[in-house]
């Protein structure tokens, strides 16, 4: 079966035991469950420095075929992620824009990540939004504010909420280009896959591990423990992030 | 062969509508090749323990696939000791405890004597991580000899585990929710491989996940038979 990780990093995370957190592993993991892409951003971006963080992923996409980009920006760093993610889409090919509103402690709708998004817009590129939990900055409902200003930007909501995973679904269903990826171990809910399927259709639901934090073993087990077609399956773990990356 | 050592079943979940009923568990079982589940009623949990372990022990007579797991809810006022006891004689093989729904901690001091009771008739307890490993290793000091079984350990619980499986040889760990092959590599490699549990939380979890996290873990085959179906049965004493 092919596979597309649409969510996956690259960097070290200490507090997981999984391997992937160098590039040799990462490959390894590749090959074991039979990749065909997998779209990574920096942890390192995510948590400390953006600029090396993207420097580092740059060159980790050079090491394998099947391996691609998203650059990683910060809200609290306007004028330095705009140019950012012009180099990187622009001149050296990244797919999509990761945005972490933890860290920056700014959701996906503040003034500044908007600012930004208006050049994620015009390369058209998609963003793939860290969304996890009810009230807070990563609350998936900030991603609505997004639709407005941008209504034809790509959005992922990653972990589809989380804990807040319902939320999630009904964010998504009210824009059209929004997509759910469902990664997440702690919320470990059997409906969950079924229930965004009976709501957005299977054709909005893509792929994702967060590897190396999650494991792709997990994930996968997710859509295999899922009461889906094996036409849905096949949507979900490749073709639907085909529909959306023409040319990944 | 495949033993699910956390499983529940029941009418209702009261929390939200899911489906958790014995069909669905036993739908899930045979998806999966999964042979045998402790298991025990939700009604146990949510409502009354005595009218839940009957229930458990009547689906258990029933189908041989099933193995019962006793639970007794801590905050009714007697009668725990004579639960266990009876439990015991009538074949429930592990003490389950529920603190995340019914609201206590594993350090109360009435909750300890039930501990004490479950080791005094050789029944491991299966309590939740979520309790914290300095609440499980306090019951394990002071009832020497208890086994526990911690379920849904994530993986940022696993540095914790790391030295409270080293202070406690009783300590076994459920893995659903370790969510990494690598880890359970890790802990095979630290501990062997006794001391693992195959879980998945059916019919509210992944059991595809759950047996992934096993079968992809850089271990032996004679490893992932162990915490597949081995240790639990040697635990509670056959299946």
């Amino acid at each position: 079966m092919k596979i597309i990780d649409i969510h996956a990093h690259y960097g070290s995370i200490p507090w997981t035991p999984n391997r992937g957190t160098s590039i040799k592993d990462m490959i390894g993991m590749l090959d074991e469950f039979h990749y065909e892409r997998c779209i990574i951003s920096s942890i390192e971006a995510i948590v400390y420095d953006i600029h090396n963080g993207n420097r580092e992923t740059m060159e980790a996409v050079k090491a394998d075929s099947r391996l691609r980009g998203y650059v990683t920006i910060n809200a609290n760093y306007v004028g330095e992620s705009k140019a950012i993610v012009e180099e990187y889409v622009a001149k050296h090919g990244f797919v999509g824009v990761k945005i972490h509103p933890d860290y920056s402690h700014q959701p996906v709708d503040s003034p500044n990540t908007l600012e930004i998004l208006a050049a994620v817009d015009k390369l058209g590129v998609p963003i793939l939004v860290h969304t996890y939990g009810d009230g807070g900055v990563s609350d998936p409902v900030h991603a609505l504010n997004v639709v407005e200003h941008y209504p034809d930007l790509t959005i992922i909501l990653g972990h589809m909420g989380g804990d807040n995973w319902r939320g999630g679904i009904e964010v998504a269903a009210k824009g059209d280009n929004m997509y759910v990826d469902p990664c997440s171990c702690t919320q470990p809910h059997s409906d969950k896959i079924k229930e965004a399927k009976v709501r957005l259709g299977a054709e909005r639901i893509l792929f994702g591990t967060d590897l190396p934090l999650l494991h792709p073993a997990w994930a996968l087990g997710m859509i295999e423990s899922a009461n889906i077609t094996s036409r849905e399956r096949e949507m979900i773990l490749c073709d639907n992030a085909r529909q959306i990356w023409k040319s990944l | 062969m495949i033993v699910d050592a956390n499983t529940i079943f029941g009418s209702m979940w009261p929390f939200e509508r899911r489906d958790i009923s014995l069909a669905k568990l036993k739908g899930e079982m045979a998806r999966f090749g999964v042979d045998r589940a402790l298991t025990l009623s939700a009604k146990g949990i949510f409502y009354d323990h005595i009218r839940g372990n009957d229930e458990t022990k009547e689906v258990c007579l029933k189908d041989p696939r099933f193995i019962p797991a006793l639970t007794v809810d801590p905050r009714l006022l007697i009668g725990h000791d004579e639960e266990i006891e009876g439990g015991k004689l009538e074949g429930f093989k592990i003490l389950r405890l529920f603190p995340e729904y019914q609201g206590f901690t594993i350090r109360s001091s009435h909750v300890k004597r039930i501990a004490a009771k479950a080791m005094e008739r050789d029944l491991p307890l299966m309590v939740p991580a979520r309790e914290g490993m300095e609440s499980v290793l306090e019951l394990l000091r002071e009832s020497r000899g208890l086994r526990v079984i911690l379920a849904g350990v994530g993986y940022s619980d696993v540095a914790e585990l790391l030295v409270a499986m080293e202070e406690s040889p009783n300590l076994y760990v459920e893995t659903r929710l370790l969510d990494s092959p690598d880890g359970i590599g890790m802990l095979v490699g630290k501990f062997g491989a006794d001391r693992l549990i195959f879980g998945s939380g059916s019919p509210l979890g992944y059991v595809g996940s759950s047996l992934n996290l096993i079968r992809h873990a850089p271990i032996s085959e004679a490893e992932k038979g162990a915490i597949l179906a081995d240790n639990i049965t040697r635990l509670i004493g056959g299946v």
